[in-house]
């Protein structure tokens, strides 16, 4: 342990307390799993993600800008109602024999 | 021992000596077995070298051709094919981390055709990671290392068939596959100075290859000319039952005399003082190849192409397609194993892309494809640089060394339309030059023959990397 870890011994108490305390509380309630589940490590609650590195963040906004700007060509592009897509979807055979 | 010269022949040539009886199928194999092992290395050519399966191969062509039988041109021929193409019993990476062990139990078609022609199964090449098909921002995005390039190891290869290209610059195989979505059999054939074939969209067939898009990819050969890339497509190219878009269309793809006169190009225009990233000694090397076409007999008339999103709707297609695609990786959160640091994120960004939006790009799609099939009805063939500049470094982003636009890409990979690079000089550092020629959907027969004809007339797409020669 180093000198910069701020207050260990204190930090672990009052959390040791609080996990008693609810699995007291826990099991007066009648539920011991839950009881099992209030004292799990907290290591189990999902953790907030990591920020991205401001550069990644950056790129990945010029990114998002570049599909929106494609969209946006897309979404204005003037085409007659019912006019055919470049594939066709075509009915399939019944797989006779199969069964 | 054979010569060094032998390696860095032609599959055609290759073909004919070793039918000849004057080439020993298993002394080549043996002999680019070892080049592979001295310099695949330094290029991050290979990811698996299949040294056995190709001395078996190599044993029972020379067999075969002692008694008399020889299946064809590529008979005894070695050659790579990009890592996404299954092979039974062989790992197929598909060039990432996440599918880093990943056999198939199959070959794919292709690797079967190949097989069948009597052609030499050397190894599978490296590849940018799932063909780049979540996009790709730096030359490393590959399980295999960043793709180095024989005319300078300093400098990329170009994607997404990297080693395919490298394997066939640096005369570590006959010929290669590689497969294109939206540029990656092109770019490795500009920027290592080989010949490539982007054939018709359906005119090869896909089975056993890894899709990035259902409606882009494209399977064809890079080479060291035209005249290989005819005898690799004729061999692959076919219906398939086991590929649904593969067409029946007929494979008319044999040399034919032509009468250069009556074919009309279409020049589109660069503008290499003005655009970003244009290097002039790319522009000097077109401009010559131009002449070429002249020369030939070609009458090339300066055009605009239409004016039509093109980008826009390929780039729409590709991009809700890949997603689709790659959706396992997205969800078991293996995708964060892949090296580039943006692909994790392209899913968040295409959220915003609904289904309208892809059924609209499709639409447009049409209308792209009945307005180049206009085009056509005045030109035969297209002529634009393939690259503005040549190969970047290694080190460098995309954004930073090739800001430039492919509109040219854009048209014929949305459109499904047929293509080749041709190597037409040389640039900065002595790095290779390329031109492209599309043609309209079906006709590779013409691209492959102008292809020759300019290959009849210029040397560079026999030159060879200097520090490869031997």
């Amino acid at each position: 342990m180093n000198a910069r870890d701020p207050k260990p011994t204190a930090m672990n108490r009052r959390r040791f307390v609080h996990v008693v305390a609810a699995s007291v509380a826990a099991i007066l309630a009648g539920g011991v799993p839950r009881a099992r589940a209030a004292a799990a490590p907290r290591a189990a609650a999902p953790k907030p993600p990591k920020p991205l590195p401001a550069a990644l963040q950056r790129e990945l906004r010029t990114q998002e800008k570049s599909l929106a700007d494609v969209l946006k060509v897309v979404r204005a592009y003037d085409l007659p109602p019912g006019s055919e897509p470049a594939t066709l979807f075509r009915a399939l055979r019944a797989r006779r024999g199969v069964r | 021992m054979l010569r060094d010269d032998v390696f860095f022949l032609s599959a055609a040539e290759l073909g004919r000596e070793i039918r000849g009886r004057r080439l020993s199928p298993v002394e080549l194999t043996e002999g680019y077995l070892d080049r592979i092992r001295r310099h695949a290395p330094a290029l991050n050519a290979f990811a698996t070298v299949t040294a056995d399966l190709a001395l078996e191969q190599a044993h029972r062509a020379e067999q075969e051709i002692s008694r008399g039988t020889v299946r064809g041109p590529l008979h005894g021929v070695p050659y790579g094919a990009k890592d996404l193409l299954a092979t039974a019993g062989i790992p197929t990476t598909w060039g990432a981390r996440p599918t880093e062990h990943q056999i198939f139990d199959r070959d794919a078609t292709v690797i079967r055709r190949l097989r069948d022609a009597g052609a030499i199964l050397l190894g599978k090449t490296a590849m940018v990671e799932f063909a780049g098909c979540l996009g790709y921002w730096y030359p490393n995005a590959s399980l295999q290392g960043p793709g180095r390039n024989p005319w300078n190891r300093e400098r990329w290869t170009g994607g997404s068939s990297s080693g395919s290209g490298a394997a066939v610059a640096a005369g570590l195989v006959g010929f290669a596959i590689g497969t294109e979505t939206w540029g990656s059999i092109l770019c490795p054939s500009a920027f290592c100075g080989v010949t490539g074939l982007r054939p018709t969209y359906g005119r090869v067939s896909r089975a056993g290859g890894m899709v990035g898009s259902w409606t882009l990819d494209k399977v064809g050969p890079i080479a060291r000319s035209a005249e290989d890339c005819r005898l690799v497509l004729k061999a692959i190219a076919g219906a398939d039952p086991d590929d649904p878009t593969a067409a029946d269309e007929p494979v008319r793809v044999d040399a034919r005399r032509r009468d250069w006169k009556r074919v009309r190009a279409a020049l589109i225009p660069s503008d290499f003082a003005k655009t970003k990233g244009a290097e002039p000694e790319v522009g000097a090397a077109f401009e010559q190849a131009v002449g070429t076409l002249r020369a030939i007999g070609v009458s090339v008339e300066e055009a605009k192409l239409p004016d039509f999103p093109a980008s826009e709707v390929t780039s729409a297609v590709l991009t809700s397609e890949a997603i689709s695609t790659f959706e396992r990786f997205f969800r078991d959160g293996t995708v964060n194993q892949l090296t580039d640091v943006y692909a994790p994120h392209q899913e968040r960004i295409a959220r915003q892309m609904t289904g309208a939006d892809y059924v609209k790009a499709m639409r447009m799609r049409r209308v792209m494809q009945e307005t180049m099939a206009e085009f056509y009805g005045r030109f035969d063939v297209i002529v634009a640089p393939n690259f503005l500049s040549v190969a970047p470094p290694i080190d460098k982003s995309f954004a930073e060394s090739l800001p430039y636009a492919d509109p040219v890409g854009a048209f014929g990979n949305g459109c499904g339309l047929p293509a080749i690079a041709l190597p037409c000089g040389f640039g900065k550092e002595g790095m290779p030059a390329s031109v492209q020629l599309m043609g309209s959907s079906w006709d590779e027969g013409l691209l492959l023959d102008l292809g020759e004809a300019f290959q009849r007339r210029t040397s560079f797409h026999a030159r060879r990397p200097p520090a490869f020669q031997s």
